[in-house]
Parts: C-alpha cells; sequence; structure tokens
C-alpha cells in the first residue's frame, strides 16, 4: 500500500460537518484530516484523534504548504495576516468573455474585490505588476481576495457582468 | 409591548440555559428546548410564562423557516452522487424500513389515514442537527461509516421535501379525493416549478439579491426566504417546503457559501423559539393516553434503525461495530419529527400527535447519544454471518 503512493489526495464534503481529506503516512496506514466548518481541524490516525483551533491549524496549513517565508512573529500574526484573506486561483475558461483583455480593462479590483497578483501560462509563472498584462483562455490567475470572492470572479471572468 | 419583549427574552433564557445545562452531560439541545417550554407552558404547574402559545406562531414559523431554508443553502448534488449507488440502497432501505413500519403503526393506532402518514414522517426522518453533532462530539468523523451515515441524512432531508409535497392533501384538509389529488397536484407543480427556478433561475435570483455587503445580503434573502415561504403556504403547500425550496435556489449561485454562514446565528435563534413553542403547547396530562403508542414507536424505531444500519454496513462491505455506529446514530429524532406534528396541528389533525411527537423526540434525542456512545457494547448482538465486513486492522 505504501509502495505506490496514491494520486494527490483531493478533498471531499462532509455534508453539514466541513471537509474531509484522506491520507497516508509513510508506513501507508491512514491519516485523515478534518477541517470543521468553524475552522477547528482534526487529525486522525492510529485511533487517535488530535484537534486544532482555526489559529492553530492555519498556521500549521501555513508552514505545510512552504509557501510562506517563515518571518519571525508569522506565527503571532498568521491570522491578521490570513484570516480574512483567501488565496486562490481560476483557470480562464474556453469561450470567457474576459480572454484578450487585460487586467486594466477588466477592472478586477473594482469588479469582483479580488486581486490578481500571478498569470501562470503553461509552467511560465508571471507576477502582475502591469495592469495591461492581458489574459488568455487556460491562464491560471493566482488571486487574493476576502473570503469567498472565487464565485464572483469566475462569474465576472465567463460573462462579464 | 414590553410584556411581549419579555416574556421572549424569557423564553431564549430558559431554553439557552437549559440547554446549557444538558450540554454538561452531553444532551443535544433540541430536547431541553422543548422541555423548557413545557415547564413553563400553561399545562404544567409553577409559573406560567405564556397564556397563548399561539402568541409565539409567528416568530416560531421563522425558526421552521431558517431551519429548512439552511438545509436547501447547504444541499449539493455532489452529496448524493459522490456515495453512488451502494448510498442510494442504504438510504432506501433505511427509509423504507422506518416509513413503511411507522405507517404501519400510524394505521394500528387508529388516529385515521392522514395520522397515519404523519406518524410515518416523524418515525421516519432522522434528526440531521442531532446525528451531526453527535458524531462530531463522539471524535467519529474520520470513521469508515461517517460518510454513509452523513449520506443517508442528506437523502432524508430531501426526501422529507418531497414527502412534503405528498402531505399536501394531508395538510390541505381535503374533502374528496379528486380535491386531495388537485392539492397534491398543486404541491407537485410548485415543487417543479422552483426546482425548475434553482437548475435555470439561479442568476437571476442572484442578481435580485447579491450585495457587496453582508448586512445588505442578510437583508435581500431573508426578504426571499419568508416570500417563497409565504407563498408556498398560500397555495397549500406549508411554509417548510418552501423555505427548502428558496435555499435550494440560493445553493445554485455564487453566494451560496455566504448565505450559508450568515444564516446560521438566525437559524439558532428562531429554531430555539420554535422548540420552545411546541414545548409550550404539550400538556404533560395528555402524555397518558399517548404513552403506549409512544414507547411501542420509540422500540420499533430502535429495531428498524438497527435492522437498516445492520443492511447498510453490509452494501457497503463496513464492519460490525461499523453497523452499532450507524444504528444509534441515525435513530436520533428532533427537528423534523417537530415540523412535521407542527405542521399537522396547523391542519387540525388529532391532537394525540403532538404529546405522541413529543414523548417520541424527547426519548429519542436523549437516548440516542447515549447509545451511541456506548455502541461497542451491542456488537456481540450482530451476528457475524450478518455483517460479514472487517474493519481495516488498526493497531491501537
Amino acid at each position: 500500500m505504501s509502495a505506490d503512493l496514491p494520486t494527490p489526495p483531493e478533498p471531499h464534503r462532509l455534508p453539514g460537518v466541513g471537509q474531509r481529506l484522506d491520507l497516508v503516512d509513510d508506513d501507508g496506514r491512514p491519516v485523515s484530516v478534518i477541517r470543521r466548518k468553524d475552522g477547528t481541524l482534526e487529525l486522525h490516525h492510529e485511533g487517535r484523534a488530535t484537534f486544532l483551533e482555526p489559529s492553530q491549524a492555519r498556521a500549521l496549513g501555513a508552514l505545510a504548504s512552504g509557501h510562506f517565508r517563515m518571518a519571525p512573529g508569522l506565527f503571532q500574526r498568521i491570522d491578521g495576516v490570513l484570516g480574512g484573506i483567501d488565496f486562490d486561483w481560476v483557470t480562464v475558461p474556453e469561450g470567457a468573455w474576459a480572454a484578450g483583455l487585460s487586467i486594466a480593462d477588466l477592472a478586477l479590483r473594482q469588479r469582483t474585490g479580488t486581486t490578481v497578483v500571478a498569470i501562470l501560462r503553461g509552467s511560465i509563472p508571471i507576477v502582475v505588476t502591469d495592469p495591461s498584462q492581458r489574459i488568455e483562455v487556460g491562464d491560471e490567475l493566482v488571486f487574493v481576495s476576502q473570503p469567498d470572492g472565487r464565485p464572483a470572479l469566475e462569474h465576472y471572468l465567463a460573462r462579464g457582468s | 409591548m414590553g410584556r411581549e419583549l419579555i416574556v421572549l427574552g424569557i423564553a431564549f433564557l430558559l431554553s439557552g440555559l437549559l440547554a446549557r445545562l444538558g450540554a454538561r452531560f452531553g444532551l443535544p439541545t433540541i430536547p431541553l428546548f422543548v422541555a423548557a417550554g413545557i415547564i413553563v407552558g400553561p399545562n404544567t404547574p409553577g409559573p406560567v410564562l405564556l397564556e397563548h402559545p399561539e402568541d409565539l406562531e409567528l416568530l416560531a414559523a421563522f425558526g421552521l423557516i431558517f431551519l429548512l431554508f439552511y438545509l436547501g443553502v447547504e444541499f449539493s448534488v455532489e452529496d448524493l452522487t459522490s456515495g453512488g449507488t451502494k448510498l442510494l440502497w442504504s438510504a432506501a432501505l433505511y427509509l423504507s424500513l422506518n416509513m413503511g413500519g411507522g405507517l404501519a403503526m400510524g394505521f394500528a393506532f387508529g388516529w385515521g389515514t392522514r395520522e397515519a402518514f404523519i406518524v410515518a414522517g416523524i418515525t421516519g426522518i432522522s434528526s440531521s442537527a442531532i446525528v451531526t453533532k453527535v458524531l462530531v462530539e463522539l471524535h467519529r468523523l474520520a470513521n469508515p461509516e461517517t460518510r454513509l451515515i452523513l449520506g443517508i441524512i442528506v437523502i432524508e432531508d430531501l426526501f422529507l421535501a418531497l414527502y412534503l409535497a405528498a402531505l399536501a392533501p394531508v395538510l390541505g384538509e381535503a374533502d374528496s379525493a379528486a380535491e386531495g389529488a388537485l392539492l397534491f397536484l398543486r404541491a407537485l407543480l410548485f415543487l417543479l416549478l422552483l426546482a425548475a427556478v434553482a437548475r435555470w433561475g439561479a442568476p437571476i435570483v442572484e442578481k435580485v439579491i447579491t450585495a457587496k455587503s453582508d448586512e445588505l445580503l442578510v437583508v435581500l434573502f431573508v426578504g426571499f426566504a419568508l416570500l417563497v415561504a409565504g407563498l408556498a403556504y398560500e397555495l397549500g403547500v406549508s411554509d417548510a417546503i418552501g423555505a427548502f425550496m428558496a435555499g435550494l435556489v440560493i445553493a445554485g449561485t455564487t453566494l451560496a457559501s455566504r448565505v450559508e454562514r450568515l444564516v446560521r446565528p438566525l437559524r439558532d435563534a428562531f429554531a430555539a423559539l420554535f422548540f420552545f413553542a411546541f414545548g409550550l403547547s404539550i400538556d404533560p396530562g395528555d402524555i397518558a393516553t399517548v404513552l403506549g403508542p409512544a414507547v411501542v414507536a420509540i422500540l420499533a424505531t430502535l429495531v428498524l434503525a438497527s435492522a437498516a444500519a445492520v443492511g447498510a454496513a453490509r452494501i457497503n462491505h463496513l464492519d460490525r461495530q461499523a453497523a452499532a455506529n450507524i444504528a444509534f446514530s441515525v435513530a436520533a429524532r428532533g427537528e423534523f419529527a417537530l415540523i412535521l406534528v407542527t405542521l399537522a396541528a396547523g391542519a387540525g389533525l388529532d391532537e394525540r400527535l403532538a404529546p405522541f411527537a413529543a414523548v417520541y423526540v424527547l426519548v429519542l434525542a436523549v437516548i440516542s447519544p447515549i447509545l451511541a456512545l456506548r455502541s461497542s457494547a451491542f456488537v456481540r448482538f450482530i451476528p457475524t454471518r450478518w455483517v460479514p465486513g472487517t474493519a481495516i486492522p488498526e493497531p491501537v
């Protein structure tokens, strides 16, 4: 079981509760991670359960993702830094209204409340410093927004209203 | 005005304090909200908070509406499809055993045909709120049977909406078969219309109720939920189903997760009042007349829920411990039984239904979490022959 690691695990919904991610430790034993709707994280392993409060869980997530510069004081400030912010990305779909337009044309920040910080085109990351940067079908837009900003951005990119 | 505010304040405080006390002993909130209502109701000795429980009717209806609206908002088709046919079979088995048993008991009690259909609904549908709470508190979210339990609960919720539509003739006081058929057809059309709105009209609804600020979004979605619930009521379909469908429409918009978060406190507050108001209407003196049927129904539910759990464990290749966990988790009854019996009371059905449901819910809401906690003691009563599945070996 441990010899061939499964494809990257996908979280699935636990209706009314939150999300669950099934992982395997390096001995092939199951590790279940549950994020409840209130932000509490549950770690289940070997018949034991550990619970992390939302702020602790976010710190764990930041560390585990490896994408944050572990500056001194990060964990004290992590709620302030990440508490009310979503980092996410969307792919510009086929036939999107927004294809060919620039970040400035789209007025994304005003219209959707999201700020695109980078575009992944193929394997090339383009950090958006220039608002005249045009977006294309298939681009992955990495954005920062308030929680749940994704639907508004998706809708706007596809239909323009 | 001042008097009414005082009454409401005391109602909320009493419900909350009693439920907080109960939480110390691991009791769910719903039976304690009901108990608070019974204690200060006009039918028990001691202080009487409210002489006419009907005065709370409108605010209690808010509770019922937000309970079902929330359910609709939270609904995702993915929850049905991700479990595959095994989940559908398990849920079908659960519902047919428990509804069928309920219908048989309903007829046996001899309260009438319409009442039998209400009894079937009361005994057939688990309490989402209590089941979810039990799974969280017993640290069972990572268990192999948990997805199945939650899947069954979601299907039960959806089934409740359909059943409420099917009950339209029962609740609508139809005098003849033709009139009953007409009421049912109207309910079905209304459901289909709202399902169509949910499927294709979500962007339009979204345009109407969208707002950047949470404050405005709350104002707008509350308006939408109440309007649809009210229209449903006027059409004789019941406000409950209207609220559920309104939620389902919202679930199809990009506002779903925001609305879900914002409606929760409204639901919690008004649902407590709904349960409290139900408690007020209960006369403990009536309980003696329904004690026999209630005890029979409680035992039947425990047996039928266990039978369905054994079947579900078998279908899903789970072990005997999982079967025992499923059995006692899904045996919890709560909000839906009380919603059904409130609707039945509104339609003027047999008055014995309310005390019957009160005893039934109070007992099952309290003992099902206790039995679920001690489920391992029941494993040895399940023959291995029935549930051959073995647990994934877990060194402890």
